[in-house]
């Protein structure tokens, strides 16, 4: 009990000092607010889009095999789909046509399917908002399923049409009969999405000729070694998930690397004003220290103080700043932050960054916030605790 | 009982700036009133500072009764000062921003003692020397008599059995000096041991020992009268 | 209560808050995403538009850490050909058995 009293002593006297030094504490929290909420912010959705990559690339085909002409990337024979259907550990293989189209100075990710090798039955419709998703019967019939971004563009919706310029710059109307999500926005939202056959065209691909292939293992087969076995196929590049999801997050990774190195100088800027207003009020909290040792505060009491003092500041302003941080990102989509990030010139107004509030990335910044900050007010607190209390009264006058 | 034995204090010992406050000062302190006294720089507050435990002489004993406590570890030195010393300083050394009754307590927070529980005494104090209206205003607000009057009522409230005041009465006016000097005579009938630093020949005259230093010795030592 | 130990309570609060977050964040993980997976699986293909592909909307600043993207779904070959990176490269197997690989790259 004694001992409880004890330390609510202590602790009722660290609010009286925070109190008390109100300014260096205003300045303090101010400034790693800020910092915080801009690294938090950004870190939240590099992890949130980091993580929509790894989901996404789960759930990708295990192979992507693509067609290489001079080391560059070609239309692939869609014979050779036949040659990798018939090699062991694969399941299935599923055409692709797709590329970019561009509307005035947008460019969108069109993308043709093989609809007769599609399995339709896990819920395509989860990613509809209205109209319906391809099937079998839309072969050849330029009905297309658009993202939330060019439908607003365009003002488009279930039952309009849409003309676009082919490859062979011929005006293609096209019919749409569904309109994705504001959920499925991350994935969809600048994507048309048509038949294969109608994608064909549309990029005037060669006869018998598609983007890549699509491949999937059997249940149990390791992914590498069915690669190993499409080895003898000449001039073909193979991807797994592991190329992608590197792919994916070098871009992130570069991208949020950049502006977390910005911020993480401004934290850095942040804990030397916390050391700076520790040196201003020095003087001060010396004296204050030598007094305290006079009248009985020991060497831990004092550094338990200004721990709880530190921390409650350090807390205090770090945590602020994450949850203001993730609600400008989470419910506000980040302004100035996600065009750089994502790289679109225009959002859907109903859009939704994925935002992943990491355990890692949580610790990472109380670790640059709350450390320092303790480190510049209980370090030079613990040194005067041990000086002669006479002497650091003396030094705090002076 | 205070004893002290060849107690010295070096400043900076070994660098180019040595200065030797104190120099093998020997005396006994058995209760009452004991009053230093000398010029300026002869090393009076140091000697009460290290009486005081809040500076570490260089060489030399420091009993109380009858045990060697600069044998002992920081941290129960602060213990026993915590429990058994009060202090008052020349500059006051009241805590700015605090009100006159809350540096009146500080002291108590580095107990397991009730801070609040003390407030009766600690208003009954101030009461007794004046400073009953005054108990809410802050350190910034008090004149300096009143702010003295405040650091002795800190020093007092837990009613220590040494205390040690550093010129006490230098920065305050007659009236001030005159209840400081009564409150002096208070303590000591009631058993409490009191060490002071002083050029106040008032405070002198009440003083049953007094003890003259010139140039970091002890010169002189005796009863009032003698010294 | 005073003005200061509601700024203490706040610590605790705010901070108990964006671990809650984070913990349920770091949960829901597990689930793998909600329905959004589904169009995953259906296009099949991981297809985060992640740049388009036309200069006047890019940031100027960035393009220089963009770093070229195997031409996969949603990237873009920018400088370099998009051919000497990747896995093929990283793997004996591929180097070394593949007819006619691309022979940029040949050990001694």
């Amino acid at each position: 009990m004694t001992l409880i009293r004890r330390h609510r002593n202590l602790f009722k006297y660290s609010l009286d000092a925070l109190g008390r030094y109100r300014m260096r504490g205003a300045v303090v929290v101010v400034t790693f607010l800020i910092a915080t909420t801009m690294i938090s912010a950004v870190l939240f959705t590099k992890d949130g889009l980091e993580r929509e990559a790894e989901y996404s690339v789960n759930a990708a085909p295990d192979l992507t095999i693509q067609y290489l002409k001079a080391g560059r990337v070609v239309p692939i024979p869609a014979a050779i789909g036949e040659v990798i259907s018939g090699t062991e550990g694969v399941e299935r293989v599923l055409m692709r046509t797709w590329g970019y189209a561009g509307i005035g100075q947008y460019t969108f990710t069109v993308i043709g399917l093989d609809l007769q090798g599609l399995d339709l039955t896990g819920g395509a419709m989860g990613a509809i908002e209205s109209g319906r998703f391809l099937t079998p019967d839309d072969a050849g019939t330029r009905n297309i399923v658009i993202g939330k971004l060019i439908a607003g563009m365009l003002d488009l919706k279930t039952g309009d049409d849409m003309i676009l310029l082919s490859e062979s710059v011929e005006a293609t109307r096209f019919h749409v009969v569904g309109v994705f999500s504001d959920q499925s926005s991350i994935y969809t939202a600048d994507m048309i999405i048509m038949p294969l056959e109608d994608a064909n065209a549309f990029f005037n691909m060669p006869d018998g000729y598609v983007t890549d292939f699509a491949v999937y293992t059997k249940p149990g087969a390791d992914a590498g070694e069915v690669a190993s076995r499409m080895s003898t196929i000449p001039n073909v590049r193979i991807l797994d998930q592991d190329i992608l999801l590197r792919g994916y997050k070098a871009a992130y990774g570069a991208r949020g690397g950049v502006f977390t190195t910005l911020w993480t100088i401004l934290l850095a800027a942040a804990a030397l004003i916390a050391f700076s207003q520790a040196v201003v009020v020095g003087h001060e909290s010396k004296f204050e220290v030598g007094l305290l040792k006079t009248f009985g505060f020991s060497t831990l009491d004092i550094v338990e103080v200004r721990l709880i003092e530190s921390l409650i500041m350090g807390f205090f302003a770090t945590s602020l700043g994450m949850l203001i941080g993730y609600a400008y990102a989470a419910f506000f989509n980040a302004p100035g932050l996600v065009d750089i990030l994502l790289g679109w010139a225009f959002l859907p107004k109903e859009f939704r960054l994925p935002v992943f509030v990491s355990a890692e990335s949580l610790l990472s910044i109380y670790a640059v916030t709350v450390i320092p900050l303790l480190v510049t007010t209980v370090v030079p607190a613990w040194l005067n605790a041990i000086t002669d209390p006479e002497i650091a009264m003396r030094r705090g006058t002076a | 009982m205070i004893e002290a034995r060849d107690l010295s204090k070096i400043y900076n010992k070994g660098r180019s700036n040595e200065v030797t406050a104190v120099t093998k000062v020997n005396l006994k302190i058995d209760g009452g009133i004991a009053a230093f006294t000398g010029p300026s720089g002869c090393g009076k507050t140091t000697l009460l500072s290290m009486l005081g435990l809040i500076l570490t002489p260089t060489s030399g004993e420091i009993l109380f009764d009858g045990e060697n406590v600069l044998a002992y570890s920081d941290y129960w030195k602060t213990k026993f000062r915590r429990e058994s010393f009060g202090f008052i300083f020349q500059h006051i050394n009241l805590l700015p921003g605090y009100t006159a009754l809350e540096n009146v307590l500080l002291p108590l927070y580095a107990s397991d003692l009730r801070p609040e529980g003390y407030r009766e005494r600690a208003l009954e104090l101030l009461t007794g020397l004046g400073m009953k209206e005054r108990a809410d205003h802050t350190v910034e607000q008090l004149s300096g008599g009143e702010q003295q009057r405040v650091a002795f009522v800190r020093a007092l409230v837990k009613d220590p059995k040494y205390i040690f005041a550093d010129e006490p009465t230098v920065f305050v006016d007659e009236e001030t000096s005159k209840v400081i000097y009564d409150l002096l005579s208070d303590l000591r009938e009631r058993g409490k041991t009191i060490v002071l630093s002083t050029h106040d020949p008032e405070l002198i005259k009440i003083a049953d020992k007094v003890c003259r230093l010139c140039r970091g010795s002890l010169e002189k030592e005796g009863g009032r009268a003698e010294v | 209560m005073r003005r200061i130990t509601i700024v203490a309570v706040l610590a605790i609060a705010l901070t108990v808050a964006i671990s809650a977050i984070s913990f349920t964040d770091e949960a829901g993980w597990r689930d793998g995403g909600g329905s959004a997976m589904t169009i995953r699986e259906v296009v099949g293909l991981p297809s985060i538009a992640i740049g388009t592909n036309y200069e006047g909307t890019r940031n100027p600043l960035l393009e220089m850490y963009v770093r070229p993207l195997y031409d996969i779904p949603g990237g873009y070959d920018y400088a370099v050909p998009s051919s000497f990176i990747g896995t093929p490269l990283g793997i004996p197997a591929y180097r070394e058995t593949i007819p006619e690989f691309n022979i940029t790259i040949k050990k001694g």
